[in-house]
């Protein structure tokens, strides 16, 4: 399996040690305040985060290399901010006006988005999936009609599963190849002849999987997640909200 | 003398629905510290009686009893006192790491953590893999997921452990691996029952061997009294003379 941006790494760090509940607490009430701050706090936040990222020993370029892809759909959001708001025309593109007003909205938005996406890497990468479902565990307890266990048992099933169906779906690429079926230009045929296979391998795993867990005794009474402080939650707790303060404000 | 019953089964049958397969008939005993061999060809009714054993099916007459009681009516003690290893172990591993995996189990029985980390612990470093705690199993080796499966069903102590082909799409170092560890666990006087078509790999251990073929089975015996009728029920004869080591 590759390792990527979003991939946990350990690293020792402040950030690491801390407790997932106040980093989930951190990662929810940043993303809401980053959605109402302007540039100039946004821009700071990006360099603070940059600062955590490095910190955590991945490197930039790379990184923002690996988020090539996510580029591409800001600059779609962007296109279309400037295409659509109304307001004082910049140059005309093919009887389209782009507007100043547009551009600025625009970007301020595409630059909100890109902020969340770098919180959602500091947290991912500093945090081990198993924790990450422990974490929803205990904030889906309170919340009356949801099965907090069930969801933290699906979660960990889908930080299981997902990669051994995406390496499936590979395999059997490779298998119509070997066959030369990359010679076939229809993308619907091409499809479903690999969907078909793996929605099939896919459901006898999933019946085998049933077996394996009610073979272990699976059930929604299990024990308890456990959880590791390392003491600095209440400090950073408080550094966030003042955070989220200064974003929400300005 | 005390009863050294664990499991009995009692004109054990069950079909599959909409076919003709499955076991039929079935009457036998295992008791403690036995290490049976069940041997016979694919579709010969091994995998369905080792589902029956946990509880996994439901019989369409007759009775699995453990320790006496009817598993069908006490499926989580009968999964307790039996723990099934897979064939493919990959199905068999939900943790995101080893250390979650072999969690699982005794999470699932709601124990104490305290009790829960002793017995992961324990299981981790009876099989081997405790240096291995903190990594995520799809980046183990085939044999090391095996070991890992088996370690998931150690964690839950059970009396008997019931081993669907182990050794099956396993490597020579893989399958040296797994066989170290079930000779250390039968050394220690753990109950097993292993199917297996291979059975040259285990059979120097095995105080009994029962051949099934149509879902019935046909022979029950030590060992070395029934060599000479495996070709007669599709199952190779281990290779030189006798029953010998396989390393």
């Amino acid at each position: 399996m590759g390792v990527n941006a979003f991939t946990y790494t350990p690293s020792g760090s402040y950030v690491e040690k801390a407790d997932v509940r106040c980093k989930l607490f951190a990662l929810s009430l940043l993303s809401i305040s980053t959605l109402k701050a302007g540039f100039f706090p946004l821009i700071m936040m990006i360099g603070l985060l940059f600062l955590i990222i490095r910190g955590e020993g991945k490197r930039s370029g790379r990184l923002l290399m690996e988020l090539k892809y996510f580029f591409i759909l800001l600059f779609f959001v962007l296109g279309a901010r400037a295409l659509t708001t109304p307001g004082d025309p910049l140059f005309v593109l093919f009887n389209l006006e782009v507007s100043i007003q547009g551009l600025k909205h625009g970007g301020l938005i595409c630059t909100r988005f890109f902020t969340i996406m770098l919180m959602g890497i500091v947290f991912a990468s500093t945090t081990k999936p198993s924790l990450v479902k422990s974490g929803v565990e205990w904030f889906l307890k309170p919340v009356p009609f949801i099965p907090e266990k069930q969801a933290a048992v699906m979660i960990m099933l889908f930080l299981r599963f997902m990669p051994l169906i995406l390496e499936q779906a590979k395999i059997i690429k490779d298998a119509h190849k070997a066959r030369c079926a990359d010679l076939e230009k229809n993308p619907v045929k091409k499809a479903v002849r690999l969907a078909v296979p793996l929605l099939k391998k896919t459901f006898l795993s999933a019946d085998q999987l049933a077996a394996a867990m009610a073979s272990r005794s699976y059930s929604q009474q299990r024990t308890d997640p456990e959880f590791y402080p390392s003491g600095n939650e209440g400090l950073i707790c408080v550094a966030v909200i003042f955070l989220s303060a200064l974003l929400f404000l300005f | 003398m005390p009863d050294t019953r664990i499991i009995e089964t009692k004109d054990l049958t069950c079909i599959y629905d909409g076919s003709r397969s499955g076991v039929f008939n079935i009457n036998l005993c295992v008791s403690k510290g036995e290490f049976i061999i069940v041997a016979g060809k694919n579709g010969s009714g091994k995998t369905t009686l080792f589902r029956l054993f946990n509880a996994l099916l439901t019989p369409s007459s007759g009775k699995v009893l453990i320790h006496g009681k009817n598993s069908v009516k006490h499926p989580v003690f009968a999964r307790r006192t039996t723990g099934m290893v897979f064939q493919d172990a990959d199905m068999q591993i939900v943790g995101e790491t080893v250390y979650d995996d072999t969690a699982f189990g005794p999470e699932n029985l709601k124990l104490p953590r305290k009790e829960i980390h002793h017995r992961v612990d324990r299981a981790l470093k009876k099989i081997g893999l405790f240096h291995l705690k903190d990594r995520n199993p799809s980046t183990l080796s085939g044999g090391e997921k095996r070991r890992l499966a088996l370690a998931g069903v150690l964690s839950m102590t059970p009396e008997v452990i019931v081993f669907d082909e182990p050794f099956a799409n396993l490597d020579y170092p893989g399958s040296l691996e797994l066989l170290s560890c079930i000779r250390d666990l039968h050394a220690s006087g753990q109950t097993m029952i292993i199917a297996i078509h291979d059975i040259e790999k285990v059979i120097s251990f095995a105080t009994r061997m029962i051949i099934m073929d149509n879902g019935k089975i046909v022979h029950d015996n030590i060992p070395g009294a029934l060599l000479d009728k495996l070709t007669c029920y599709g199952i190779r004869q281990p290779a030189g003379k006798g029953i010998v080591p396989w390393v």
